[in-house]
């Protein structure tokens, strides 16, 4: 690696910052929850950054994490009376245990593999918030969230509610940076690259991607709890597939495995979204063809073909853009969504069902 | 007894309308190695498709047949379009095939709205026989015929003719069939129709079955498909049909013995609500994830060996 200087990057994201904290008095109070939202998501697609983007793994279920810390504050506050911090402390605690158990399972599988057992976790738990198990989750009607401090989500606490997420997200920001320019961090992306080489050189990448995806699902758990006292409400919406794809939308705009560019995706993501939304309840929108007005308050079929415009032509995003005018910009890794070498016919067999790696290889007679 | 067999009619006929989406899934993943997210979409559109055609014109073999050519025109298109030019980016086509999922669903949404659809009862086959205390919705029993009769019409495809041999030859090493001179290619493009045409008719058998078309239901049946596939074995044709009877039997059989539930809240009037369909999706998913960590290659597939019918 090169000798690191203070680059561009820094400076832009400092009087970034220095512009975040002082929009409040500018803007006033109302125009805080587009983007309170925005550094909230940000932190969600940081998360999944850190997974898809860094270790390569593609998991469709990290809404799993997202519903269940909104769930666990919402039972612990309405439900059962739990005050504020004791209650953050079950979030982190149940956090850690729920991805540690379901990172334990699921990393034992590769690839496309991966992806499905991640979203048979999400689609679980989407199922026991839906069907009311032991009377907690309220069925499909979802949960209020009450008992937060005043000075948190009260009527005039916007402001606050704006700072504390600008600093979960850049405390989270600063968090995953050491970590993804640490030795651990390297290893990831030595995984996402070639796992059966770092196997080789003595590193075990399960034991890596284990540490990827609880420090990622505990995060996102936390930040979930937080979302949920922003909206005020949990529903199982949280859980479905939707959720995923927007994060992975966000850090595929922003540009996978770019730990700014996952925050940049999440800000355009979001913004789009509540443009959109505006605009369905607009005039001359609501006297457009039925079709075109349903799609324009259905933003997902938008985002949709976005992603799908990006996957084919910029598969690195803004993050890859951006390095390709500034060269000397950190360069932005291709996780593997590049071309494979040799034939694509046979290539594709060991990236769908490549040997397992976190077992010690056996030979076969 | 009666209650018995009433319920393994019902996890027999569910089996059919699992092995008409699971069995496009797996050939398409056996040759290609593609796992295709967008498989419930294609369900979606030909439970919409046959809902258009039956709405206007009340013909349901018509109907049926619509939604099956449009669903193999559909796959056909998304293989030309979207999945070829990335043939040697396995990673993308995983995000691929989630977005395209994802956009047909949000089409279907566009064109017909989030409510779900409601249309007139089928002509002759809205009956329920009854021996005793046994039932038999004729229309169950409908759908297993389709079911056999599409398992039946695939395999001899499969197994008696030229196109079935390059298939079957393709799931076992497609380099090798590529360099003896066959265009694999168009056999890719064939496949994927076929898969895609048999998951809308799954789709349009689906929506009687159910009484109406929801937006939802092609991710949740998407679900279902993949964990009957990776049962039976990736691109293990008679596993996906093995594998579809026994999720099929699993959801009906689970939750009314371990929960006592009453037959009529089961499947003949809708998705199942509530305790019983989260006992029968549980099951299938604790059964997907103990697959794939005890036996990744299902109980037909070989490992690293994808083939075999």
């Amino acid at each position: 690696m090169s000798i690191r200087r203070p680059s561009l990057g820094v400076g832009t994201g400092a009087a970034v910052l220095v512009l975040l904290l002082l929009l409040p008095p500018l803007v006033g109070n109302t125009q805080l929850s587009l983007p309170t939202e925005i550094f909230l998501f940000a932190v969600f697609a940081l998360t999944y950054d850190v997974l898809f983007g860094f270790t390569g793994l593609i998991s469709f279920g990290h809404a799993l994490f997202v519903g269940f810390g909104g769930y666990s504050i919402a039972v612990a506050m309405t439900g059962h009376g739990v005050a504020f911090w004791p209650a953050l402390f079950i979030v982190l605690v149940t956090g850690l245990v729920v991805s540690t158990v379901t990172g334990v399972v699921a990393l034992r599988t590769h690839g496309v593999y991966f992806a499905m057992v991640t979203l048979a976790f999400a689609q679980a738990a989407f199922t026991l918030a839906q069907s009311n198990i032991g009377n907690q989750t309220n069925g499909e009607n979802g949960l209020t969230v009450s008992g937060a401090p005043n000075w948190l989500v009260g009527p005039t606490s916007q402001t606050h509610f704006y700072y504390v997420a600008l600093a979960v997200l850049v405390c989270s920001f600063l968090l995953l940076r050491v970590f993804v320019h640490s030795p651990v961090g390297r290893v990831w992306q030595a995984i996402r690259e070639n796992e059966q080489r770092s196997l080789m050189l003595g590193y075990r990448p399960f034991v890596y991607k284990l540490l990827a995806y609880v420090i990622s699902g505990t995060l996102a758990t936390l930040v979930g709890a937080l979302d949920a006292l922003f909206v005020g409400a949990v529903s199982t919406n949280l859980f479905t597939a939707d959720v995923t794809i927007q994060l992975l939308l966000m850090v595929i705009i922003g540009g996978a495995g770019s730990l700014w560019g996952a925050m940049l995706g999440a800000a355009l993501v979001r913004a789009l979204d509540r443009y959109l939304n505006d605009l369905a309840g607009a005039g001359w929108v609501t006297n457009l063809p039925n079709w075109l007005h349903n799609t324009i308050g259905q933003p997902l079929l938008i985002f949709g073909v976005i992603y799908l415009l990006l996957i084919y032509f910029f598969p690195q995003g803004i993050a890859g853009l951006v390095q390709r005018r500034f060269p000397g910009a950190s360069p932005v890794p291709q996780p593997g969504l590049g071309e494979v070498e040799g034939d694509a016919l046979s290539a594709r067999t060991e990236e769908i069902m490549p040997v397992d790696a976190s077992s010690t290889p056996v030979i076969r007679s | 007894m009666s209650t018995f067999l009433t319920l393994t009619v019902s996890g027999i006929s569910l089996a059919a309308l699992f092995f008409m989406v699971s069995a496009g899934l797996s050939l398409i993943f056996g040759l290609m190695g593609i796992l295709n997210f967008a498989h419930g979409a294609f369900f979606l559109w030909g439970a919409y498709i046959w809902f258009e055609v039956f709405n206007r014109t009340g013909n349901f073999p018509l109907a049926l047949l619509a939604a099956l050519a449009a669903g193999a025109v559909l796959g056909a298109v998304t293989e030309r379009v979207f999945i070829r030019p990335i043939y040697r980016r396995p990673l993308s086509q995983i995000l691929v095939t989630l977005g395209l999922g994802l956009v047909l669903t949000q089409l279907v949404i566009a064109i017909w709205g989030v409510q779900p659809q409601y249309f007139a009862s089928i002509p002759g086959l809205s009956k329920t026989w009854r021996v005793g205390d046994f039932y038999v919705p004729s229309y169950k029993l409908f759908v297993i015929a389709i079911g056999i009769v599409v398992l039946a019409a695939v395999w001899t495809l499969l197994r008696y003719t030229r196109i079935g041999l390059i298939v079957r030859a393709g799931v076992e090493n497609p380099a090798m069939v590529e360099s003896l001179g066959i265009n694999v290619r168009t056999v890719f493009l064939g496949v994927f129709a076929l898969g895609a045409g048999l998951a809308a008719l799954g789709g349009a058998v689906f929506a009687p079955y159910v009484n109406s078309t929801t937006t939802d239901m092609g991710q949740t049946v998407l679900l279902s498909a993949i964990i009957v596939v990776v049962l039976g074995g990736l691109g293990s044709y008679l596993g996906s049909a093995v594998g579809a009877l026994v999720i099929g039997l699993a959801q009906i059989y689970v939750p009314y013995y371990t929960f006592q539930l009453e037959t009529s809240s089961l499947w003949p009037h809708g998705w199942p609500t509530n305790i019983d369909s989260s006992a029968a999706s549980l099951i299938s998913l604790v059964l997907l994830v103990a697959i794939l960590l005890i036996r990744p290659q299902g109980l037909m597939g070989l490992k690293l060996e994808p083939g075999g019918l």
